[in-house]
């Protein structure tokens, strides 16, 4: 506090942007430390982790498994072949992997509100959620990533093959991730700040992530369109895979599909963190 | 006997009651239910050829989800066993529940199974009742079929809460449960065919799961609803399987009573 008093009077364009580059890598260094302690503390039991971390991405491939059957039966789902689809489930399922690996927290936020674990948060030197992501990296929750990239690696080449993706389309794909995972991100960290109104939310994240996260798994197109709306406006996470796909697996659309989501994420985040900081301003504890 | 009945009404009634407390959240997870529910009739309803398949229409395998997202309230959805069994162990707190005069393994049984008539009760049945306007639910006329259904659903229920005890009770062993609930979860969704018929798998698979108990948490209750199969020859297997898993968690309660170890305070 008295360091950033005493920078600000001598202060020029040049030395703000100097302070602004200090505390960034004040920040980093202390996100690396709390990072690498959680991660220590994890690893402890390293045989159980790998064995965990193996099993989850066999066994939590039971929606994968799901469309393989039915698309392996029935053929195509509205012009989306079993690969199209695949490469749809590895968008959505990466986007969510990288959400879950930076933001394991969030998707445990409920017992930081019933527990009054939240306000050790409070007297901690930097913002709430700095440290709240920094408490536990979602090593454990690999298995989501470990999945899209098998489904990624599986439908690739035949998508190359075949013609429906090359050149630049690879990093549309990736780009696609990106925004997959700033629109999880988005929608966790809303969906986390309304515990600071209503606590208990652990039922709500059932309806705002794993709900249009299962339906995002499938082509938009199989649903009615005010459910669809609902999957990329309301809780947005169809606007990270389907929207940029439709575009990019030439199934429709135009260059304006790869436009929505990167602008629209950004504004979600922002909109959500606004959330989280007027729900901050509003939180009781429970008392410990 | 008739004290084992009166212990069992208490504490079903207890279970049940203490779920009345979370009535606001449970409503807004019976709307994420409904959501489920169109999701997969809406993506049925994409794939389905026009003449449909084997036994199933287009309409009937609508039919076929509402049943399973309703029933599943029942047999699969809102179990809290393995998280009570495992806190219970963390805190020592299993060291006062084994001493009671009253058997371990009944003593879950009961009070989870009235948690979950509660579930089928006020969540599964608002779903079932939204998504049956969606997929014209039809209501068998015949009594037995009624009978069968709901003795096949019982059972189900009991399939369901046995296998989730064998998990909560691995925690007397390793204090993290989460893997083995991720594959008891994993194979109640691939062979409960909670969101498919179970013909829709590849024919190896397809036997493996009917012969197995996860069929009875929704697949045979929503054939005999829907009178594609008779009940008697389901109950006998269903029966059979409920026997089974009883001796299973008898025996491993009984070895995990003698592995247990509580930290003092």
């Amino acid at each position: 506090m008295m360091e950033r008093r005493c920078a600000r009077p001598s202060a020029g364009a040049p030395g703000i942007v100097a302070t602004a580059a200090t505390r960034l890598r004040r920040a980093a260094r202390t996100y690396e430390i709390l990072v690498s302690a959680s991660l220590r503390g994890k690893m402890q039991y390293r045989l159980d982790f790998l064995g965990s971390t193996l099993i989850q991405t066999l066994m939590g491939a039971d929606n994968i498994l799901f469309i393989g059957a039915v698309l392996w039966r029935f053929g195509p789902v509205m012009g989306w072949s079993i690969f199209d689809i695949a490469m749809l489930y590895a968008v959505s399922r990466m986007g969510n992997g990288v959400y879950m690996l930076f933001c394991n927290e969030l998707d445990r936020f409920e017992l930081y509100m019933v527990n009054g674990d939240f306000d050790t948060l409070l007297i901690r030197p930097w913002p709430t959620l700095f440290t709240l992501l920094a408490r536990g990296v979602g090593i454990d929750r690999l298995a989501f990533l470990a999945q899209g990239i098998a489904a990624a690696a599986l439908a690739a080449p035949r998508l190359v093959s075949t013609g429906v993706i090359g050149g630049w389309d690879a990093l549309w794909l990736l780009a696609s991730v990106a925004w997959s995972a700033l629109l999880y991100f988005a929608v966790g960290l809303a969906t986390a700040a309304a515990g600071f109104w209503i606590v208990r939310i652990e039922e709500l994240q059932v309806f705002t992530m794993n709900a249009p996260s299962t339906a995002t798994a499938y082509p938009l197109d199989v649903y009615p369109s005010w459910l669809k709306w609902v999957f990329v406006t309301l809780l947005p996470l169809g606007l990270g895979c389907y929207v940029p796909l439709r575009f990019i697996l030439d199934k429709g659309g135009t260059a304006l599909n790869l436009l929505w989501p990167a602008l629209a994420s950004p504004v979600a985040v922002w909109a959500a963190l606004k959330l989280w900081k007027t729900g901050e301003a509003h939180y009781t504890s429970t008392g410990t | 006997m008739h004290a084992a009945v009166r212990q069992w009404r208490v504490l079903a009634g207890k279970g049940f009651a203490q779920n009345l407390q979370y009535l606001a959240s449970h409503i807004v997870n019976t709307i994420a239910s409904v959501v489920f529910g169109l999701i997969y009739i809406y993506v049925w309803r994409a794939v389905t050829p026009e003449s449909g398949f084997g036994a199933y229409s287009s309409s009937m395998i609508a039919q076929y989800i509402c049943i399973n997202q309703t029933t599943a309230w029942f047999t699969q959805f809102g179990m809290k066993i393995r998280q009570r069994m495992v806190q219970s162990v963390r805190s020592g707190r299993v060291a006062v529940e084994l001493a009671r005069p009253v058997d371990f393994f009944w003593y879950h049984m009961s009070f989870e199974y009235g948690g979950q008539v509660y579930s089928f009760m006020f969540r599964g049945l608002a779903v079932g009742l939204v998504l049956s306007l969606l997929a014209q639910l039809r209501l068998p006329e015949s009594a037995s079929t009624w009978l069968g259904a709901l003795a096949s659903l019982a059972i189900g229920g009991y399939i369901g809460i046995s296998l989730n005890y064998l998990v909560g009770i691995s925690s007397f062993w390793t204090n993290e449960i989460r893997t083995l609930s991720w594959v008891l979860f994993s194979l109640e969704a691939l062979l409960g065919g909670l969101s498919m018929p179970l013909e829709v798998l590849p024919r190896p698979l397809e036997l493996l799961a009917k012969a197995s108990p996860f069929a009875h948490l929704a697949y045979y209750p929503a054939r005999i609803y829907l009178e594609l199969s008779g009940p008697a020859p389901i109950l006998a297997a269903g029966l059979a399987w409920a026997a089974v898993l009883t001796i299973v968690a008898r025996r491993v309660t009984s070895r995990a009573r003698r592995r247990l170890e509580v930290q003092g305070r």
